[in-house]
């Protein structure tokens, strides 16, 4: 196995709901390797969404700690934070979460302006990464032009065109019908197999979760079986 | 894809919202626009009609005569006034100087006697003078059709209603001469002339100045009043006048117009106080109403915001974004305003429309607006700022989200 990307130590994450507090995930420890295309299994609330918060850093532990590249991310800055973010990760939201006022071009185009690329470098890169996906014919689109599975396609294209180390999604394929879906998980394993870009999603869906090539499956916010890991 | 770009995006995304905030600050600014453009109108008319008619630019006085309260009439008047005049007309921005002698006195027809305020002057400067600033010097005109007589006197119209005098009738100007004696002058009334108050109307009196020096039994003048070519001339001219004085030795003391009256400030400050509260009211309606705009905006795309924040946005690329969302609506509505102010100025002055007289006059005045680029310009970056720092708080809001809670928006 290949060192880890990812180390979570003894990480818990609880929610304040008024005066009571939940546990959404309860001392998970976990290493995902780099080039790995791993899959978190489990049903609705068990805390899949939540431990890819923690993994991509845009949610903090209540208590363990999380490791990106060798480092210990609790002592970084909002803005080391951000800037980890900006260039080692990348986003596949179940909802798209592409910008309405941007066109498709320059959806992809903007983790390149945060990293500060000049334009000639940007243009090539997005026109690469939309002609991986298959969209290079819709770079002037808006979203709301694109059917649900090339929206997919299209924020796929914008977590991969900055060539991050991690690439995370969560439930990439809920909102998509089953073929959509299909080809949206054959496209992240082709990528995948093309860049050895380390994937992380997550899923419910048994058709889905049986493509991962290692499979973690969470249970009431715990990881089910911790040996397998 | 720039920032500035995003944000110009973003704001017309809800176009309707955005209309009425762009509305808003639009109308703030022509109403704000109008206001300090009449304002100043009122205040450019009230400083050039003083100035043309009362005060001059400068007035040159005898040295002392603000130091001490006069013991008899022109104690402290000024001499050698024909040659100082020569010399201040070789200035080459002086238009015009004239010389004045102001009194008390007594007038009677026999039946009545009335205390009046005398004005000694020069009816054809006193002419040229209004003429200056185009405005109408015809009261004067029965003062040079009987330019052959100095026994002549022009009388405030409600003075005249109250001494039932005609043209053409004798009255008697009785006052205390420079020496303290007594004396009077029979004169032809000639004409009335109105005045900016009707107090001043029932107790004004205009006669020539060489009647005034007989009665006063003086060769003294009260004062000279220069005109300038222009009344940003002033500073300047007072210096030169002042080392005029020094390098000839003329014992004198100099006033600028705006030492001389009360009442200008006054009334400045009166419609400073308006625009002041004016202003102040329509700056708290656009900056609530860009505030609002943005605060809507940023509840809209709170999940949007947290998209920009997983991507690895900073907190402050989002702050100016949102903040130049806000400068836009400022920049926009700021530029719209002062286009339609301008506009609406040129309109209203073309209606000629006359107001009535405000409390303690007798004529109407006109609506008019000043349209001047400075005043436009400042109200412009005002209402930039304004909606700038109204977009503050929302979007300072916006970059202290929890970047999950603004995912899991709905």
């Amino acid at each position: 196995m290949n060192p880890p990307v990812v180390r979570l130590s003894g990480v818990s994450r609880r929610y304040r709901l008024g005066r009571t507090e939940v546990p959404a995930l309860t001392d998970v420890s976990l290493d995902v390797a780099a080039g790995e295309f791993l899959v978190l299994a489990g049903p609705s609330g068990s805390g899949k969404t939540t431990l890819l918060n923690l993994i991509g850093l845009i949610d903090k532990p209540t208590a363990g700690s999380v490791w990106l590249d060798g480092e210990d991310t609790a002592p970084r800055s909002l803005s080391a934070l951000s800037a980890k973010r900006r260039d080692r990760i990348g986003y596949i939201f179940q909802t798209f979460n592409l910008v309405p006022v941007m066109s498709v071009f320059e959806n992809v185009e903007y983790p390149l302006i945060l990293r500060g690329l000049p334009r000639r470098e940007r243009r090539e890169r997005v026109a690469q990464a939309l002609e991986k996906v298959g969209l290079a014919g819709r770079m002037r689109h808006r979203p709301r032009e694109l059917s649900g599975g090339e929206q997919q396609r299209v924020s796929i294209a914008r977590a991969v065109v900055k060539e991050p180390g991690l690439v995370l999604a969560d439930e990439p394929t809920a909102n998509l019908d089953s073929a959509t879906g299909r080809r949206i998980l054959d496209l992240m394993l082709g990528l995948h197999d093309e860049a050895g870009v380390t994937f992380v999603f997550s899923s419910h869906d048994p058709r889905i979760i049986g493509l991962g090539r290692r499979v973690v499956r969470l249970q009431d916010g715990r990881i089910a079986d911790p040996s397998e890991n | 894809m720039t920032f500035f770009k995003l944000a110009f995006r973003s704001l017309f995304r809800q176009k309707r919202r955005t209309i009425v905030s762009l509305a808003v600050v639009t109308l703030g600014a022509v109403s704000l626009l109008l206001a300090l453009g009449h304002s100043q109108y009122i205040a450019w008319g009230l400083r050039e009609s003083i100035i043309h008619s009362e005060t001059g630019h400068l007035q040159v006085f005898q040295a002392g005569y603000f130091d001490r309260e006069e013991k008899t009439v022109l104690e402290f008047g000024l001499r050698d006034y024909e040659q100082i005049r020569k010399d201040l007309n070789l200035l080459p921005d002086v238009s015009l100087v004239l010389a004045r002698i102001d009194f008390m006195g007594l007038l009677s027809n026999g039946d009545k006697s009335v205390a009046c305020l005398a004005q000694g002057l020069e009816p054809d400067r006193e002419m040229r003078l209004r003429g200056l600033f185009r405005m109408s010097g015809t009261m004067f005109n029965p003062f040079l059709a009987s330019r052959k007589d100095p026994y002549v006197i022009a009388l405030g119209r409600k003075l005249a209603e109250s001494m039932s005098a005609r043209n053409g009738d004798y009255l008697t100007l009785m006052t205390t001469t420079a020496s303290g004696a007594l004396n009077a002058l029979d004169l032809r009334v000639i004409g009335t002339f109105p005045g900016a108050s009707p107090e001043y109307e029932e107790r004004a009196v205009m006669i020539p100045l060489p009647a005034a020096q007989e009665l006063l039994r003086t060769a003294k003048v009260k004062n000279l009043v220069v005109a300038l070519t222009g009344t940003e001339k002033t500073d300047a001219q007072f210096e030169a006048v002042a080392a005029l004085g020094r390098e000839k030795g003329y014992p004198i003391a100099l006033k600028k117009w705006h030492e001389r009256t009360a009442y200008y400030r006054q009334v400045r400050q009166f419609y400073d106080q308006i625009t002041g509260f004016l202003t102040a009211v329509l700056i708290l309606i656009v900056f609530f109403a860009t505030s609002n705009t943005i605060m809507t905006a940023v509840t809209e795309r709170t999940r949007e915001i947290g998209t920009f924040f997983s991507l690895g946005t900073t907190r402050f690329q989002i702050l100016r974004t949102l903040l130049i969302e806000g400068a836009l609506i400022g920049t926009i509505g700021g530029a719209l305003g002062s286009a339609v102010a301008h506009g609406a100025s040129k309109l209203i002055n073309s209606l000629a429309i006359i107001l009535p007289p405000a409390p303690g006059t007798t004529d109407g005045y006109p609506l008019m607006i000043r349209s001047e680029s400075p005043t436009h310009l400042a109200v412009f970056v005002a209402f930039l700022l304004i909606a700038s720092l109204s977009a503050f708080l929302p979007a300072w809001r916006a970059t202290r989200m929890k970047i999950v809670d603004a995912l899991g928006h709905i």
